[in-house]
């Protein structure tokens, strides 16, 4: 292995060109949505106007072996954060060739620590469990102190396997209850004369607005969504990222429609095999057909198609996830706070919302279902 | 839903042998299959460990094993995965994306476990997996159980991603190229031959192995490997039944007149290939006898189909002539809440504390400042 060379850039035109390279990165990674079509288009789209990319390239011979799409930003009052660029997509990190995390993540550290602005925490936020860049930037980062290293959140992801020989392969091995289930709500959608498709780029525009308003109803009243926050700006962005990777398929929008009106939009991403479900929405009048499961069902049949060998349905451990799951691949959130004179500062900033989630995590394994209802209802009370 | 079941001893463990093995391989973890796992007890530890296996199954289908030893420690009950002491990447097994599950359901069953453990430490572990963090999650109870990490080291690997061994020599430095077709030509030049382990030579192999490992680490320290001596030469031959046919353990040998020059020791799993250990003559240095064994064992996983040969514990300057990539591994343990916890935490942290001083003196300290401190500890530890 020879010497890595790194280069920390920020301007557009030059991470434009990265592009190719760092693609080939999130494919070997399997990380769809790490891929430059999603994360530079989401960033363009996005950004907050104070934000600043900060990317660490890093090569071995001229070589692409590993990139950190990072960001900069002001967080909790006057904190500097570097974060991916774009936080609101799941399962993103750090990419790099298979086997070369460790030393990249160092060559990624020193970089960091030569940044400016100079980075109080490193945010590393979604990111899957079982990889060792946390560790990794913290083992390599310079100088005489190890950077403070929290992992503070753990979230399921509930995920398929493909890796049976067909789709009438894999349902077959799924439990009499599921086939039987998934088959019903499909005749029952084909008979009221339902339709189930895949967005192109002549519809996407048109589907995209669909997607957006299917899950701003099924978000109403329901708590905040970032998506439903975020709007037409990320209409906007997605339609981008759809305009790059539909015709490859690495871009996906699943629709159900009964007598020309949809009833249900999904959206996945693709990368070395490895789909990913952002998230969807549909039309609750239509809940006897089950939309969110069948349009899940008809992509898990097009993963079959494609060749695709995992599907991750992300985020979060609804009952319609676990229907297909047959395992579980969580995604976790770390901080790393970065040693220096601003230390004491940043550890007094960041610990009390730390302290509040761990204490938090604590409560709900130590109460009883009962008890933690109870004391929701007091924190209501008093917020109030 | 799963089911748990605690084993406490070998014939039970033995008679999980078809599901587990297709775990081993699944896992791509060859130290860990059943062979290996109990020809490791029957020759290696010591008269007071006992076997703790958690079995976990999805109706009759074997999800996770977690094969653990209980070992005496001073006062504390420890359970750990067998065979640090050989080779690293020890982890509990579980079919993919089960992991979660598989570690909840150890959690269960060991929190129940007679003797009730103290620490479960994870020796060896690769950093990126899923089990610290599930065991910690996992495990019952209002407490969360402390994991501490003491301990990372890397654990260079070779990608066999080209479509032959050929193709994979092409892909290297013509620096790399050069010397390794050197030192082949030298070696055969020399009247060197090249071989693997066979039934018929297993048992003196094993013994010309234990010979060369251990005048190879001559006062250069501790040798684990060493210290088994004669056990460990009895686990080859006896792993060696099963596993030798189809290539899973490969004993490969050189020679020079006759007379075992070098021999390196590899099991494989799932695609997988463990380079457990060498030893070597150094009477014949310039052959470079080391490299050019191991280059015969790039050459063997690539007829054999092989993905990945992890070349083991450490980043020594021989391994690294061939690594293209670092599978890191961890040392944790994680210390269940109960009322000996205190107590627990109270006699584990001199050893946490003494880790996380050398970690900081490495990484504050000059080296030549490092190597006085080494000395120091040295002349200290008499």
């Amino acid at each position: 292995m020879a010497e890595l060379e790194v280069e920390l850039v920020s301007e557009l035109e030059a991470l434009d060109a990265l592009a190719p390279e760092w693609d080939e990165l999130a494919v070997a990674a399997r990380q769809p949505m790490t891929a430059p079509a999603w994360m530079l288009t989401l960033w363009r789209h996005l950004r907050a106007p104070e934000e600043q990319a900060r990317v660490v390239a890093v090569r071995e011979r001229g070589r692409l072996v590993g990139l950190a799409p990072l960001a900069a930003g002001v967080g909790l009052p006057g904190r500097v954060e570097y974060r991916l660029m774009v936080p609101e997509i799941p399962r993103t990190s750090p990419l790099a060739l298979p086997g070369r995390e460790w030393e990249v993540g160092a060559a990624i550290a020193g970089a960091l620590d030569r940044a400016q602005p100079r980075p109080d925490v490193v945010l590393l936020e979604s990111a899957p469990l079982d990889t060792c860049w946390p560790l990794a930037l913290a083992a390599g980062w310079p100088g005489r102190l190890r950077p403070p290293l929290r992992q503070y959140a753990v979230v399921g992801s509930p995920v398929v396997s493909l890796g049976d020989a067909s789709f009438d392969a894999w349902l077959a091995r799924r439990s009499s209850n599921f086939r039987g289930q998934m088959r019903r709500a499909r005749r029952q959608f084909e008979a009221a004369g339902g339709v189930s498709r895949a967005s192109t780029q002549a519809s996407l525009h048109d589907d995209l607005a669909t997607f957006m308003r299917l899950h701003a109803d099924r978000w109403e009243g329901r708590g905040d969504s970032p998506i439903v926050a975020l709007g037409e700006r990320l209409a906007a962005a997605f339609e981008a990222v759809g305009r790059l990777l539909l015709d490859s398929g690495r871009f996906r929008l699943r629709l159900l429609e009964l007598e020309g009106e949809a009833i249900s939009a999904q959206l996945f991403g693709e990368a070395g095999g490895e789909v990913l479900y952002y998230n969807g929405g549909w039309d609750e009048r239509f809940a006897r057909f089950k939309p969110a499961q069948l349009s899940i069902f008809d992509a898990i049949e097009e993963c079959f198609e494609r060749g695709d060998a995992r599907m991750d349905l992300g985020p979060g451990q609804q009952p319609y996830k676990l229907r297909f799951a047959d395992g579980d691949d969580p995604v976790a959130w770390n901080v790393l706070a970065v040693p220096g004179r601003r230390l004491p500062l940043t550890l007094a900033r960041t610990l009390p919302e730390i302290g509040s989630r761990e204490l938090r995590a604590a409560a709900k394994r130590a109460l009883s279902g009962a008890q933690a209802d109870r004391l929701r209802e007091l924190r209501g009370r008093l917020r109030r | 839903m799963s089911d748990a079941e605690l084993i406490t001893d070998l014939d039970g463990l033995a008679a999980l042998t078809d599901g587990w093995d297709a775990l081993a391989a699944e896992n791509g973890l060859p130290h860990l299959a059943p062979a290996w796992v109990l020809a490791w007890w029957h020759h290696v530890p010591s008269p007071e460990t006992v076997p703790r296996t958690i079995a976990v199954r999805d109706g009759d289908e074997l999800i996770g094993l977690a094969p653990l030893a209980v070992t005496p420690g001073s006062g504390r009950i420890d359970y750990r995965v067998p065979g640090i002491e050989i080779a690293g990447r020890l982890a509990p097994l579980a079919r993919a994306g089960r992991e979660w599950e598989v570690a909840e359901a150890i959690g269960e069953t060991l929190a129940a476990a007679d003797p009730r453990p103290d620490a479960l430490i994870l020796e060896g572990t690769p950093l990126a997996a899923h089990w610290p963090t599930a065991l910690r999650d996992g495990w019952p109870g209002a407490l969360r159980p402390p994991l501490r990490r003491w301990h990372v080291d890397s654990a260079p690997f070779v990608a066999l991603r080209e479509p032959s061994f050929d193709a994979w020599l092409a892909a290297r430095s013509s620096n790399f190229r050069q010397q390794m077709r050197r030192l082949r030509r030298g070696f055969a030049a020399a009247g060197g031959s090249s071989r693997v382990s066979t039934h018929a030579t297993l048992a003196a192999d094993a013994a010309a192995f234990v010979r060369l490992h251990t005048s190879r680490w001559d006062g250069r320290g501790a040798s684990n490997l060493a210290a088994l001596g004669d056990r460990f030469a009895a686990l080859l031959v006896e792993a060696g039944e099963p596993l030798l046919a189809d290539g899973r353990l490969s004993v490969r040998v050189l020679e020079l007149d006759g007379e075992p020059v070098c021999i390196q020791v590899f099991l494989a799993a799932g695609g997988h290939v463990l380079f457990v250990n060498g030893g070597w003559d150094e009477r014949h240095a310039k052959l470079k006898p080391s490299l050019v064994c191991l280059l015969e064992a790039v050459e063997e996983a690539f007829a054999r189909g092989a993905e990945k040969l992890d070349l083991g514990v450490g980043e020594q300057p021989y391994k690294l002539r061939f690594a293209d990539g670092g599978d890191p591994l961890g040392w944790m343990m994680l210390l269940p809440p109960g009322p000996r916890l205190p107590l627990t935490a109270a006699r584990s942290a001199p050893a946490l504390l003494r880790a996380g001083a050398r970690d900081a003196a490495l990484r504050a300290l000059p080296p030549e400042q490092l190597e006085r401190l080494r000395t120091l500890g040295r002349r200290s530890g008499g």
